[in-house]
């Protein structure tokens, strides 16, 4: 089937390359230390959510979807460190994140990932991290969890244009709950990453395409029931996603993970745009985004960088893990791979030039905690 | 030890020298292997003539049972079954296969051992396979083939492989090997006495056309890791269904009125009876179903009846959604990077117990990162011990937001951990 867009979907399109003429926004992005998950989370996220100008005005009275960085399978960790210290965002950061958006007036709090090729509820895939999602669910009064890997119980996919028409794909196919709430929240994780150089709250968007439609093992002919496999077809391309979501525009484009999973991750961001972005610093993993990549360590950088536009916030923490957000492929983090910040800038989300970016709280000079030595 | 065929020279019997081997399985009576059956008794050692299943019992001969063949009402003392595999990751050392579990298959005979030590509770089981050819193992290839036996309370029949039959000098180091691994079993008889810990019960006749899908089940239970009990059907009302949290009756026929009924009461006291659509007659209120849909779910009583669309006839899903029934609340243990790795838990018997995780590695090798366990029982005292130890290591335990942690030092082959309530 011919994907042909709407008269909506038509607008933004010709829209964004007015857009994206004009200099990419910048916003202030808060920074703070932190030592541990303990006590003294709380306080760090309220008072860099009240320098970036409280949370209040921005989810008041809302639904808030809050993508969480829940890579991998549950069954792996970095020797011995529990997922949250290494390459998921920790608990408690999930917890207090929820806490201070209840405690500011969120109506409805929803907790989303597409956990590795699984339908399992999400409760049932953070048991098996050993965390205690009933911990999470009673951090404030209404919080749901949602496995967006596959359509569950909701009705249809709900289709998100790229403003601009996007460099691989002019649209996306995701679950309902990335368009039905007020504030899109990224939770990620203060990682590397072995195709796009950084895990920030920008690739944390890769997560929330459904495995049915851009899995390994989705049907051809249509979306599948449940999610099979990984997202090689992003890797990759070595195929379509599924029938009746937007192929691909050039087909003959480079088949190089470097070249396009930078880019799919710039247009997500565009396509559906993070409110906030939160990232958990405190304890990490460098070398890599799970302990499948050979030579990942341990590192603590006790740092959390929270801001309302995701290219502002990532070039923020780019820069507090040592190195230039504004660098070129080749030269680290991206080494072999475009810089996403920039393809972003690219695509009008935000700005990844320091000299542009307010950062409040902490000074990035006296937190750089560099992820390569 | 299955004495090879070609050896004919009484001095291979030098070999077996500081072994704790005492017992050999010769092919053939008769003339040719007279004098190692001489000097074998020389040595203290037992020599059997290997027979055939249908053979008369008689001594000193060993009668040698296929296992797709087994007849488990024989009454031979010992339980010698071939058609066993050799355990190791499917593939082979240099190419594993991943799973639909995300983790590699693994050849183990640890669920047959369960399944005999359960329906044959008196007899001694020796398991009758041989190294694979073409394949030169590495020593903790043969340490692996005892663990995998004894772990379970078997016992492998050591064999060699060809290139060791014509080669003494590796002959020796496997035998060596193989040797260690038994002594330290023996060393540990007493845990042959523990009891499963179990969470979810496979209820069969384990016979007829239910023999393979059974097997099966079993086979792929073992790799979730979701420790289980294996129950007879014959046993009907008498079933021991304390403890646990979900039962499977997949038998292709319903249950006898008693067994039926007890299952049911087992359901309305709060467990989870998952089951085909051969059960039938349903009661209860209609409850959410699985995610995949593959199950209508009634509540009964405190519990949940799950009843499949389609016959159980795929164990790997049937072994997968009793799990996702289940929910993950309920387990008794959890693995991080053990992927390779199958578990097996039990605990003493006696008052004040005590509890045991054996873990076997069928990669033979280290692990890129170490094994964690998470048990959901809060010990108080764990103490490690690897294969062929004479002594174990404390271990530290961490507490964790669902019971306790162990982070387990780096293993190859075995491992064992021995739990204490208290400190």
């Amino acid at each position: 089937m011919r994907w042909e867009p709407t008269r909506r979907q038509m607008l933004a399109v010709l829209a964004a390359p007015v857009a994206a003429q004009r200099p990419a926004p910048a916003a202030p992005v808060a920074v703070a230390r932190c030592a541990g998950y303990g006590a003294e989370l709380v306080a760090a996220l309220e008072r860099m959510f009240d320098q970036l100008g409280g949370l209040t005005r921005l989810v008041k009275g809302k639904t808030v979807a809050i993508k969480l960085n829940l890579t991998g399978s549950p069954s792996y960790r970095m020797a011995h460190r529990p997922l949250g210290s290494a390459q998921w965002v920790h608990p408690h950061v999930i917890g207090a994140t929820v806490h201070l958006l209840g405690k500011a007036g969120a109506r409805r709090i929803r907790l989303l990932e597409s956990p590795w090729s699984t339908a399992e509820p999400l409760e049932q895939y953070m048991l098996q991290a050993n965390w205690d999602p009933a911990a999470l669910a009673k951090a404030a009064a209404q919080v749901e969890f949602e496995n967006t890997n596959y359509l569950g119980k909701a009705k249809q996919y709900a289709r998100f244009p790229v403003p601009g028409g996007g460099y691989i794909y002019p649209a996306y196919d995701l679950h309902p709950a990335y368009r039905d709430c007020d504030v899109f929240v990224s939770l990620a994780k203060m990682k590397e990453h072995g195709t796009t150089g950084v895990t920030l709250s920008m690739k944390n968007c890769f997560g929330i395409t459904p495995c049915t439609i851009y899995g390994d093992g989705a049907p051809e002919d249509g979306p599948g029931r449940f999610p099979v496999g990984g997202r090689g077809m992003f890797h990759y391309g070595r195929r379509q996603p599924a029938k009746g979501s937007p192929p691909e525009k050039d087909p003959a484009s480079p088949r190089e993970g470097g070249y396009r999973v930078p880019r799919i991750v710039a247009e997500l961001v565009a396509a559906r745009p993070v409110d906030l972005a939160i990232i958990d610093g405190v304890e990490s993993m460098a070398g890599g985004e799970g302990p499948w990549i050979r030579g990942v360590r341990p590192i603590n950088p006790g740092l959390l960088v929270a801001g309302t536009n995701a290219v502002c916030t990532d070039a923020v923490a780019v820069a507090l893990m040592g190195y230039d957000p504004t660098a070129q492929r080749g030269t680290p983090p991206f080494t072999n791979c475009d810089n996403t910040l920039r393809l972003g800038e690219a695509l009008g989300i935000g700005t990844p030039d320091l000299g542009r970016i307010e950062v409040r709280g902490t000074r990035i000079a006296e937190a750089v905690c560099r992820f390569r030595t | 030890m299955r004495w090879p065929a070609g050896w004919r020279d009484p001095s291979r019997l030098e070999l077996l020298e500081g072994t704790p081997i005492n017992c050999l399985l010769l092919a053939a009576e008769g003339e040719q292997l007279q004098a190692i059956r001489e000097q074998a008794g020389k040595r203290g050692l037992t020599c059997l003539t290997v027979v055939g299943s249908d053979a008369p019992a008689a001594s000193p001969q060993i009668r040698i049972h296929p296992r797709s063949t087994l007849d488990w009402r024989t009454a031979d003392p010992v339980l010698a079954v071939s058609e066993c595999v050799w355990p190791a990751v499917a593939g082979g050392s240099g190419g594993a296969q991943a799973g639909p579990t995300g983790v590699p298959w693994v050849d183990s005979n640890g669920w047959f051992v369960q399944l005999a030590r359960t329906l044959r509770p008196r007899q001694v089981l020796w398991l009758v396979f041989e190294p694979p050819e073409k394949v030169l193992l590495r020593p903790e290839a043969y340490a692996l083939a005892v663990a995998d036996c004894e772990t379970y309370g078997g016992r492998w029949v050591i064999a060699l492989d060809a290139v060791a039959e014509s080669d003494p000098a590796r002959a020796r180091g496997l035998l060596a090997a193989a040797g260690r691994a038994v002594r330290f079993f023996m060393q540990h008889a007493r845990w042959r006495t523990f009891v499963p810990h179990a969470a979810v019960g496979i209820l069969s006749d384990f016979s007829g056309a239910n023999r393979d899908p059974s097997y099966e089940l079993l086979n792929l239970l073992a790799r979730r890791p979701l420790p289980f009990r294996i129950l007879e059907n014959a046993r009907g009302a008498a079933l021991p269904l304390e403890g646990l949290k979900a039962v499977i009756y997949a038998d292709q026929q319903p249950p006898e009125a008693p067994l039926r009924e007890r299952l049911l009461a087992f359901a309305r006291a709060g467990g989870l009876l998952v089951t085909g659509p051969q059960w039938g007659a349903r009661e209860g209120a209609p409850a959410p179903g699985d995610v995949y849909e593959r199950f209508t779910v009634w509540r009964t009583g405190k519990g949940r009846l799950a009843i499949a669309k389609e016959e159980l006839s795929d164990p790997y899903l049937a072994a997968l959604d009793v799990h996702l029934l289940l929910g993950h609340e309920h387990d008794l243990l959890r693995l991080w990077n053990g992927g390779s790795l199958n578990v097996y838990y039990t605990s003493s018997p006696a008052a004040g117990r005590s509890g045991l995780l054996q873990l076997v590695n069928y990669t033979t090798r280290r692990a890129a990162h170490p094994v964690t366990v998470g048990l959901a029982q809060p010990y108080k005292k764990a103490r490690f011990w690897d294969l062929g130890a004479d002594s174990p290591r404390p271990l530290e335990i961490q507490a964790a937001a669902r019971g306790i942690e162990l982070p387990l030092p780096e293993f190859s082959v075995y491992a064992a951990i021995e739990l204490e309530e208290e400190a």
